[in-house]
């Protein structure tokens, strides 16, 4: 009976995430309708982020980093080479796998608070390389793309394209979670997250998983870099490679719910629009809104570290059971 | 030659500074076991509270430096009692994310009260400079470097000498053991953390008649505490006192062969290769 | 001969947990691991699985020398393991924990699916698979645990103290369950303190002491035993060691 509340569950879950892609069509304006590209767009970051960290537990705070990467080959492959971003898009992820390879590899045996230092310290150093290598990146004047609209270009007019693109980011990104959650890697995981020397006596080879879903991660994530890159049509190292950044991949992912599939999609819909609305009406005293989603991140963590997804599995089960025959025990 | 040795004393200068900032991490992280990613955030409010007396009351840093660390002490106390406590069993991500969230909270804090601007303190001693021999040194960094490394010491004395300071240092060791011999502990741990910050508080203070204030002056010391903690060993007070002397003295050859951009370059990739070949740092333990 | 420890020998700093300690094990068969408190039972089956490396010695199993090998390969060979401190995946149901041993042997989900629940039945927790594992109680626990163990269809399975805590008819239980394993062809390492329990299941008995094997034996030969009953029962005064 457990299990068709889970089918039910899940069913609920895609049925709001496939339904999603109409609300950016009702939205009355471009501001609305840029708030629904963001959204859509943390949600496939914050769940690409979560393949790693959310599941086995071991948050990487520096995933700005193959934002970064992601955002910067892409642009300037178009810029120097004319080479079109979905080309741009697929380097971008041959890189970051390459990155994440060298860095996973040497780091992920490390013990977690090491672990989680060094994924920081990559992003910096990244940062710091991207602003002193002036020649090729422009440093931190940053780089510019030109307005020439066109499919191959990944550039339109108007936000609805861009609306659609994110979703359908953010839909493969779910797919794939989906996925790894009911397979033998994601089963290794989770176990190797809960209790590293149980789940490796049982067969599972936790640094080869790791190192498995930490480059998926990394891939995935610089995927929505390019496609932040052909959106914003601006990128310079410290707005796209900052720790802001990389904690908001971690706010949106434990807001909804750390290590499940949809946990970080259901906090992207929730903070991001919140959070972009809040800039819009208190924009004007430089802080508040970094002081507010501070504190909201406190609060969380003191208070609700499971996330909301929890409580909102509670809520269904207790509307589905009501109406179940009773006798059959959950 | 002369410039060489230049370089050399000025990196030391700086890396007592960086001690002092660091070996309050050392303490918080060795006894409470509390990674604290908001540690620098204090050096900054230290700065805006040596600005603000400086202002309205004409009170230099040195002689605000009282009432200065008091207020270092019962901030950190709050911090403590209202945020940190309730985290101390949560694993250590948890205790990342929410410093880290505690850093943003205050240096937004920062900026809604008192603007991004730059905030100097110019005092008579600023520009002031003393000769050791042929060398030529800005006053006020030799006076922090004193200080800082006075403050330093007298850590490692109170640790090893007191019987408060063993019993720091036994939590450090085996926080259950240490529970059994009757040691409290959620005190001690309070103690530890208030001294921690106030400790990196003065290290604001120091650098107060020299560098300006402004809300994010306190990250980068964080992280460069973070680099000195983990090279000199993650809970080790000696450690740090030495990994923050190392890291000024990297950082001004860094800054003085390579170019000051690549000065933070330098320390995070030598960050990189500590964690990797020797996570715990010079003097650590596992 | 399906296992062979070969001059096993652990150090710990200056400390033997084992000293040069050889065992046999046939296939089918069921040994009981017993010995006062920090004999070095445990740390024989951390050697033997992988948990911690031997110093001196070799474990050779199924012909294969897997001393120096990883835990997740010798599981993956098949030696399985329990531990005296249970720790299921707290936040996983019963279901997935067992299957987490059940993707050992293979990579699709409906077969780990079906070994799980295969093992889930042996150990009778088959009810409460849907049940997150940090609200099953410690007998339940402990069950989980063998499953687990069992989810990787392995060839040796060691169990360490499960029937540490449990209830006179959970021990019985237990008892059957085991036998039951070892019908299906499942060799047997175990270590118990209760002794009747471990009397009746094994067909020979190995004691330790200090880090050292100071007798193998048939249950009735080990039990009156004087070395044995002075290891646990101690030299009673006026009395000489034999």
């Amino acid at each position: 009976m457990i299990r068709k509340l889970l089918f039910k569950q899940n069913l609920v879950l895609w049925v709001i995430a496939v339904g999603s892609i109409i609300v950016p069509f009702f939205l009355p304006n471009k501001y609305f309708q840029d708030i629904a590209v963001m959204t859509f767009l943390w949600a496939g970051l914050a769940t690409s982020w979560n393949l790693y960290s959310g599941y086995c537990k071991r948050l990487s705070i520096g995933h700005a980093a193959y934002l970064g990467i992601g955002a910067y080959t892409s642009s300037l492959l178009y810029l120097n080479f004319g080479i079109s971003p979905w080309i741009g898009m697929l380097a971008g992820g041959a890189l970051s796998a390459v990155a994440a390879l060298i860095i996973g590899g040497t780091t992920l045996r490390l013990k977690g608070t090491f672990f989680v230092l060094s994924t920081i310290a990559f992003a910096e150093i990244l940062k710091v390389i991207t602003i002193t290598s002036k020649e090729i990146t422009a440093g931190a004047l940053g780089l510019m793309i030109p307005f020439k609209p066109a499919f191959a270009n990944m550039i339109w007019h108007g936000k609805i394209p861009y609306a659609i693109l994110t979703w359908i980011y953010m839909i493969i990104v779910l797919m794939i979670s989906v996925k790894l959650e009911k397979s033998r890697l994601g089963y290794s995981l989770i176990a190797l997250g809960e209790n590293q020397q149980a789940a490796e006596n049982l067969g599972v080879n936790s640094t080869k998983s790791m190192l498995i879903a930490f480059i998926m991660s990394a891939v995935l994530t610089s995927f929505g870099g390019t496609l932040f890159a052909q959106y914003v049509m601006f990128i310079e190292p410290t707005s796209v490679m900052s720790l802001t950044n990389s904690v908001n991949f971690i706010l949106l992912a434990i807001a909804g719910g750390l290590g499940t599939a949809f946990g970080p999609m259901i906090g992207s819909f929730i903070l991001t629009p919140v959070s972009n609305l809040l800039r819009g009406y208190i924009g004007g005293i430089s802080g508040l809104h970094g002081f507010i989603l501070g504190m909201v991140l406190i609060v969380i963590l003191l208070f609700k570290p499971d996330g909301i997804l929890p409580q909102l599995k509670q809520l269904f089960r207790n509307l589905f059971t009501k109406r179940e025959k009773s006798g059959k025990g959950v | 030659m002369e410039q060489i040795l230049q370089v050399l004393i000025s990196g030391i200068f700086s890396g007592g500074i960086y001690a002092l900032a660091s070996v309050g991490l050392a303490l918080i992280f060795g006894v409470v076991g509390l990674v604290n990613f908001a540690h620098g955030e204090y050096l900054m409010l230290a700065m805006y509270i040596a600005y603000w007396i400086f202002n309205i009351s004409g009170l230099d840093p040195y002689q605000s430096l009282l009432i200065n660390l008091v207020a270092m002490a019962v901030i950190g106390y709050i911090t403590f009692k209202v945020i940190m406590e309730r985290v101390l069993d949560s694993d250590h991500s948890i205790q990342m994310l929410l410093t880290l969230a505690l850093s943003m909270v205050l240096q937004n804090f920062a900026l809604m009260c008192w603007k991004a601007d730059y905030r100097n303190i110019r005092i008579d001693l600023t520009n002031d400079t003393m000769h050791l021999g042929f060398l030529t040194f800005n006053t006020p960094r030799v006076l922090a470097f004193l200080i800082a490394i006075s403050a330093s010491i007298l850590l490692y004395l109170f640790l090893q000498k007191t019987f408060t300071g063993a019993a720091m240092r036994a939590i450090s060791q085996n926080g259950k053991a240490a529970q059994l011999m009757g040691i409290n502990i959620k005190r001690t741990y309070c103690l530890a953390f208030v001294i921690g910050t106030t400790l990196v508080g003065l290290a604001g203070l120091l650098l107060s008649p020299i560098y300006p204030a402004y809300p994010t002056v306190g990250a980068s010391f964080s992280t460069l505490a973070f680099i000195v903690v983990v090279l000199g060993g993650l809970s080790s007070v000696p450690g740090a006192i030495v990994g923050g002397l190392l890291i000024g003295v990297i950082e001004s050859f860094a800054g003085y062969f390579a170019g000051a951009a690549y000065q933070q370059a330098a320390y995070f990739l030598l960050f990189i290769l500590v964690l990797i070949f020797k996570p715990n740092g010079l003097f650590g333990r596992s | 001969m399906l296992l062979k420890i070969e001059s096993v020998t652990k150090r710990f700093g200056g400390l033997n947990a084992l000293s040069d300690v050889s065992l046999e094990v046939e296939q089918g068969t069921v040994i009981g691991l017993i010995g006062p408190n920090g004999a070095g039972k445990t740390t024989l089956f951390n050697c033997i699985n992988g948990t911690l490396p031997v110093t001196e010695g070799k474990v050779i199993f199924d012909g294969i020398d897997i001393t120096r090998k990883k835990s997740y390969e010798i599981a993956r060979l098949g030696i399985a393991r329990s531990y005296q401190i249970v720790q299921p995946f707290g936040n996983m149901t019963t279901l997935q924990n067992a299957m987490v041993g059940g993707f050992c042997k293979t990579k699709v989900y409906k077969e780990a699916e079906k070994i799980a629940l295969e093992s889930l039945e042996l150990v009778r927790l088959d009810h409460k698979r849907d049940v997150v594992a940090k609200h099953l109680n410690l007998g339940e626990r402990k069950k989980l645990e063998i499953a687990k163990a069992l989810s990787t269809q392995p060839k040796l399975l060691l169990l360490d103290e499960v029937m540490a805590g449990l209830t006179p008819t959970e021990v019985q239980d237990m008892v059957r369950i085991i036998n039951n394993i070892n019908a299906s062809g499942v060799t047997l390492i175990i270590i118990e303190h209760i002794m009747e329990a471990i009397m009746s299941l094994s067909k020979r008995i190995v004691v330790l002491n200090f880090g050292k094997k100071i007798m193998e034996g048939t249950p009735e030969e080990v039990s009156s035993n004087q070395q044995v009953i002075e290891a646990y029962f101690g030299v009673e005064d006026g009395e000489q060691d034999a």
